[in-house]
């Protein structure tokens, strides 16, 4: 699978975690970055492609909704898949984020296999081939 | 808000464990078995929304060891207790109380998490609304949750 993958999480024990699932999808490990925050991840969005970012929400320093918000003012990223993966239950502040194009939202505790499918399911064999 | 029982906080936090750690968890400090280690690390969290509240995990070192393990896919010796297994315990105490507020609220729970942070013994509360003790394993996890009144908080 030619994808480029970014988590996003405070939690580097779960980053580390997540990028096994991610590489079990099939996404080489060099293909999977990582941030603590979201201006780590815009930062890492200004250098390299991502076809699928896996966000959770809060965080220190800029949480995953003002990512959010940053990423689909920049018309360049409008497109950018994201999948978040959270403890969120606030309902209104899920809405908001299907509003700013959230594809899926994967609750923890979550299950690898999960996971796993979102990632298939989103990266298709080809979907990011370039 | 619907009523939290020990039974309930117990119930969530084994799905949790067993769901992103894989490991098996049981009450514990049963008279009948081996007193389980103390707890040395631990970790709090609070919510608000509709009322306010924390959840303080607190584990033994072998806890921590085992749950940072089972989240990397890793052998427990391998793991520094410190820094891993701390971030792995404050990573739980998210996911407990996330579990926690949904099971106050519903699916269209209005609370918000905060995040979590490591904190030491003298943190835990006096007289927490539950209290669940489960071995995990041999080792201990301890997971207090606190309801507050949101008037004792108004300001």
């Amino acid at each position: 699978m030619n994808c480029n993958v970014l988590i996003v999480d405070d939690s580097p024990v779960l980053r580390n975690a997540i990028a096994k699932v991610v590489r079990l999808a099939g996404v080489s490990k060099d293909q999977i970055f990582d941030a603590g925050n979201g201006t780590e991840a815009l930062a890492i969005l200004e250098k390299t492609p991502i076809d699928l970012v896996l966000l959770d929400l809060t965080m220190p320093v800029m949480d995953g909704e003002e990512f959010l918000h940053e990423v689909r003012r920049d018309q360049a990223l409008v497109e950018l898949k994201v999948v978040v993966v959270s403890t969120e239950v606030n309902e209104e502040r899920l809405k908001r984020l299907r509003g700013l194009g959230v594809l899926e939202i994967l609750r923890k505790p979550f299950q690898p296999e999960d996971l796993c499918h979102l990632i298939t399911k989103l990266l298709g064999v080809t979907a990011c081939a370039r | 808000m619907r009523e939290m029982t020990t039974d309930a906080l117990v119930r969530l936090t084994c799905a949790a464990l067993e769901r992103t750690a894989f490991l098996m968890a049981e009450p514990g400090d049963t008279p009948h078995g081996d007193p389980l280690p103390n707890a040395v690390r631990f970790s709090r969290i609070e919510y608000r929304g509709p009322e306010r509240g924390e959840v303080l995990l607190a584990g033994s070192d072998g806890f921590v060891r085992k749950l940072a393990a089972g989240f990397l896919g890793d052998a427990p010796a391998s793991i520094d207790s410190e820094t891993v297994g701390a971030d792995a315990l404050r990573e739980l105490s998210n996911i407990v109380a996330g579990s926690l507020v949904r099971e106050l609220g519903g699916d269209r729970c209005p609370f918000a998490i905060g995040l979590p942070t490591a904190c030491d013994v003298a943190s835990l509360p006096l007289q927490p609304t539950a209290l669940a003790i489960l071995d995990v394993e041999g080792e201990r996890l301890e997971v207090y949750w606190t309801r507050n009144a949101s008037a004792l908080f108004a300001a």
